[in-house]
């Protein structure tokens, strides 16, 4: 998921004492795995949700914070030192919110990196225009079968063209 | 031009109807199947039953740039949401939208969203009533047990002491009048304050002048 550079980069931030600060919204199971791995790899890291249940889902070696709260209201936001924060990562279901809470974090409280899940394609345009960088899961796997259909297929054409010969 | 109301329940029927009379077309999109049932019979606008979030509904609005979007959902991310939508994919200059929470306010000013601020404007007409009831209050609670009373008078358009100042009523001894509830402010009277009919007063008395108190200002 990180490439080796990046975990290298987090490392080296590390050593000169700067702790890369990560706000995830949404305990899903994207949130969810994404602030387990972040917080594993050395990021400071906070997780908000809602639903109180969603969060006690959170393994025992998760190393970050948990907040349970609205991220579409300010207290929340503040609570979690949105001001502080290096990263925003929107993960809930539902696109409204997470476009909702990316540009409060990137305008109102100028936290200079935000990626969002998108979870209808046709929405991925309106993020990308907002300056937010976007994981939409259907174009991934979209993207992922195409290569490796178009893979496959140049695999048996090969072999096809071998076998004439 | 039209005006396309996206959300809300009652309020998008009186608007869309006033709209409509002074010959405006109007089209109102929500997601509630029955509601938008009951208007397309009842009122003479386009009704499109979807979700405004989805960008394939807003397609078939055919919006131009000239366009007012007026968004009434209850929710300030969904309006907020629609409103980018409409801004990004039909350059649409003027939208209006509901502002539940009034914090928001700063975000969508900064996209040129105009809000209608409805809980700052509920709140502005009950924060004198709140107020008045929490002074009552207080005056009560330090006048009961000390043989003082707090009454709460409202001075009719008839009442025989409106349009008097406070000097002119010459007060007896023994009852104060020490405040005046009028619109959204609190006046602090003085002999000169002009009692106004709609307002309502609050005095303190004596036990013993309660009655009194009562035939002066209520008559």
């Amino acid at each position: 998921m990180l490439t080796k550079k990046a975990i290298e980069e987090v490392r080296n931030l590390k050593s000169i004492n700067y702790k890369f600060y990560v706000i995830v919204i949404g305990c899903g199971k994207i949130g969810l795995e994404v602030a387990l791995r972040l917080s594993h790899i050395g990021f400071n890291v906070t997780i908000i949700d809602k639903n109180p249940d969603s969060l006690s889902r959170l393994p025992e070696d998760y190393g970050g914070f948990i907040i349970v709260g609205d991220a579409t209201e300010r207290e929340t936001m503040e609570r979690a030192k949105a001001s502080k924060a290096d990263m925003l990562i929107a993960t809930t279901e539902d696109d409204t919110t997470n476009y909702f809470v990316c540009l409060v974090g990137a305008k109102i409280y100028g936290i200079p990196s935000i990626i969002s899940l998108v979870n209808n394609r046709e929405n991925v345009q309106l993020f990308e225009r907002s300056g937010i960088n976007i994981i939409s899961p259907i174009n991934l796997a979209v993207e992922n079968f195409e290569r490796t259909i178009l893979e496959g297929l140049e695999h048996s054409l090969d072999y096809t063209v071998g076998d004439k010969k | 031009m039209k005006v396309v109301i996206i959300g809300g329940e009652r309020v998008p029927y009186f608007l869309a109807k006033k709209l409509v009379a002074q010959g405006y077309i109007v089209y109102f999109v929500n997601k509630n199947k029955e509601l938008c049932e009951e208007y397309s019979r009842t009122l003479g606008a386009e009704i499109i039953n979807g979700d405004g979030t989805d960008k394939s509904v807003l397609d078939q609005l055919q919006i131009e740039p000239d366009d007012i979007i007026v968004l009434l959902t209850e929710r300030d991310r969904k309006n907020f949401f629609i409103a980018r939508l409409v801004q990004e994919y039909y350059n649409v200059k003027n939208v209006v939208t509901l502002l539940n929470n009034s914090e928001n306010e700063d975000l969508f000013e900064r996209f040129g969203i105009r809000t209608l601020k409805v809980t700052d404007l509920i709140m502005s007409n009950i924060e004198p009533l709140l107020f008045e009831n929490e002074v009552v209050t207080t005056l009560e609670d330090e006048a009961n047990t000390k043989g003082a009373s707090v009454l709460r008078i409202d001075i009719d358009w008839d009442s025989k002491i409106a349009r008097k100042n406070i000097r002119e009523l010459s007060i007896p001894e023994g009852i104060i009048v020490v405040g005046i509830v009028r619109g959204d402010r609190f006046v602090i009277p003085r002999g000169e304050t002009v009692i106004e009919p709609g307002d309502k007063l609050i005095i303190v008395c004596n036990d013993e002048k309660k009655e009194e108190a009562i035939e002066m200002f209520s008559l």
